[in-house]
């Protein structure tokens, strides 16, 4: 297990995709939380509804509400980018049982992971705090509430990383994933939630959609939860980090059936 | 010593088509046999369920009795390199291998000698990308060997490389087996094989067609010999008195003659007081055997 395990971590870091990835995503939450921080700070003050108290948290939060499509796209390239480029085939020739070369993946994508949330948590705070000190406000990054919940945001991302993976292992097509990912968390995931917390049925399911159980466990600053009319019910912090890992779990076992134990040709 | 590798009762079908069917041989240790076919005989589809990439709907492959996946750090036992050569375009050599030598139980060091063992010490940093043809079949060859191991699987190793990568790879692979290691070769070409190989399995649609000594297999190609002679229609009533063989030959003035020596033919003309013109020998026509086998068998497709 643990030469799959630094085989898969080496993986990562000898291309340069993730890096690639990485720079966009950190360019674009900061560029985003500054612009709409700096709007912020001139329009309002203080911590009434609406002022830059209340909006600070959600802006901290973005990149694991609505950013968390990179770490996804990451660890989803660590199983379709060894299908696209049949790169599986050595994979496993070096480690035969299927089941821990895939393990593997998993565990050398927490790394990566942290290592993403990091600069991305980094880019959202930075962003946001200086938009607040341009528009003539403070920055109020150094608070106790913003440490935690830049941890919650560096573990969301972890996590989502590892749902990635799982995603990977179902669908293995690196076109198919990417389109998956992005039709999901852009288009169906935000409908469903504004949608279904209207009506009184459905009312309960959203809060266990991935996106919303990832906003949970970010610490509940969700921007779909702002917009959203009706009922924004949430899980906690644990609930929200179990349901997201559920997520990938179910993912990675029935990729591993459906797909990774297929025949490699 | 390399492993003894055994093929038993292997068969593999697509829908109904029998890729592998019912094939047994075994490979031994310590020279190198060609694993041979035409295109689409069964090869890739056999070397790959050896390792376990597929699943045989029956039969199975053992290395020295063990199955691939039981094997512990495959790469220690059995070197692979499958035709095509896989890579993701923008790792580096180096890193290609750094990326497997876990497997193999190798460092940095290992993995910039065997780039060395293949002639890619230069090219150690540069993306694979931007290898040509020849370049990716001895990084392919570097990756089988980086874990030292005693048995070595190559598809089609001397697909495009030039003549002297081809000189090169017979030498290092003969070196290898005269170590005892066990090295099975494929390709669809005996002529490309036929001076590094001293056993050769065939298959042709799957099954077996011959597996024995390179020695052998050139005895059935068997000789022929053209006698030019003034009275042919002697030479032919020599012939058939010794019993041998008569074919026609284009030229009327010669005779072929199959089972027999030129000495032979040559002294017992002498004797019989026919003159001879002259005595041509046919040397085993190794690849014409090679298609007789291929083609003869199951031919219906």
């Amino acid at each position: 297990m643990r030469s799959a395990i630094t085989s898969e971590y080496r993986k990562f870091f000898t291309t340069r995709t993730w890096g690639v990835l990485v720079a966009v995503m950190a360019a674009g939450f900061f560029v985003g939380t500054f612009l709409i921080s700096w709007l912020f700070a001139g329009q309002t003050s203080g911590s009434g509804p609406g002022g830059v108290d209340t909006a600070r948290p959600y802006l901290f939060g973005i990149g694991a509400s609505m950013g968390y499509i990179f770490p996804v796209i990451v660890g989803a390239l660590a199983v379709t980018a060894e299908y696209r480029y049949s790169t599986i085939v050595p994979t496993f020739l070096g480690e035969p049982r299927r089941w821990v070369a895939m393990v593997a993946k998993v565990v050398a994508a927490v790394p990566m992971g942290f290592l993403i949330g990091v600069v991305g948590t980094v880019a959202c705070i930075a962003g946001t705090g200086l938009g607040f000190i341009v528009g003539g406000g403070a920055a109020g990054i150094f608070t106790l509430d913003t440490l935690t919940l830049a941890g919650l945001s560096v573990l969301t991302h972890t996590v989502w990383a590892l749902v990635g993976v799982g995603l990977g292992m179902l669908v293995t097509s690196q076109v198919g994933v990417i389109i998956a990912v992005l039709a999901f968390t852009q288009l169906v995931e935000p409908v469903l939630r504004v949608g279904m917390s209207v009506f009184s049925a459905t009312q309960g399911i959203p809060k266990f959609l991935p996106g919303a159980a990832a906003d949970a466990l970010a610490g509940g600053h969700s921007v779909y939860a702002a917009l959203s009319t009706g009922v924004t019910d949430q899980l906690t912090i644990w609930q929200g980090g179990l349901v997201l890992a559920a997520y990938g779990v179910a993912f990675g076992v029935l990729g591993y059936f459906l797909r990774i134990r297929r025949n490699v040709a | 010593m390399g492993f003894m590798i055994t093929i038993e009762h292997l068969s593999k079908s697509y829908g109904s088509l029998a890729a592998v069917d019912d094939l047994s041989f075994t490979v031994k240790p310590g020279r190198v046999t060609g694993f041979l076919g035409p295109n689409g005989a069964g090869k890739t589809t056999t070397l790959r369920m050896a390792t376990n990439l597929i699943h045989p709907d029956r039969g199975r492959v053992t290395f020295g009795g063990q199955p691939y996946r039981q094997l512990t750090k495959p790469f220690t036992h059995v070197g692979m390199a499958l035709e095509p050569a896989v890579f993701h375009p923008g790792r580096t050599a180096l890193n290609h291998l750094l990326m497997l030598a876990p497997h193999a139980g190798a460092g940095r060091q290992r993995c910039e000698q065997v780039l060395g063992l293949v002639g890619l010490a230069d090219a150690a940093g540069k993306r694979v990308g931007k290898f040509s043809l020849g370049m990716r079949g001895r990084l392919n060859l570097a990756a089988a060997l980086l874990g030292d191991p005693d048995t070595l699987l190559l598809d089609e190793p001397v697909n495009g490389l030039d003549p002297e990568g081809i000189r090169w790879i017979r030498e290092l692979l003969r070196g290898l087996a005269a170590e005892g290691r066990t090295i099975l070769i494929s390709s669809h070409l005996l002529s490309e094989v036929q001076q590094t190989v001293e056993a050769v399995v065939i298959i042709a649609h799957g099954r077996l067609v011959y597996e024995g000594g390179l020695a052998e297999l050139e005895g059935l190609a068997g000789s022929a010999v053209d006698v030019r002679s003034e009275s042919p229609a002697a030479v032919r009533g020599l012939a058939h008195a010794h019993g041998w063989t008569v074919r026609e030959a284009s030229d009327p003035a010669v005779v072929r003659i199959e089972g027999a020596t030129p000495t032979e033919i040559g002294q017992a003309a002498m004797t019989a007081g026919i003159p001879l013109a002259g005595l041509t020998e046919h040397g085993a026509d190794l690849e014409s055997v090679f298609f007789a086998l291929t083609e003869g068998q199951g031919g219906m497709r």
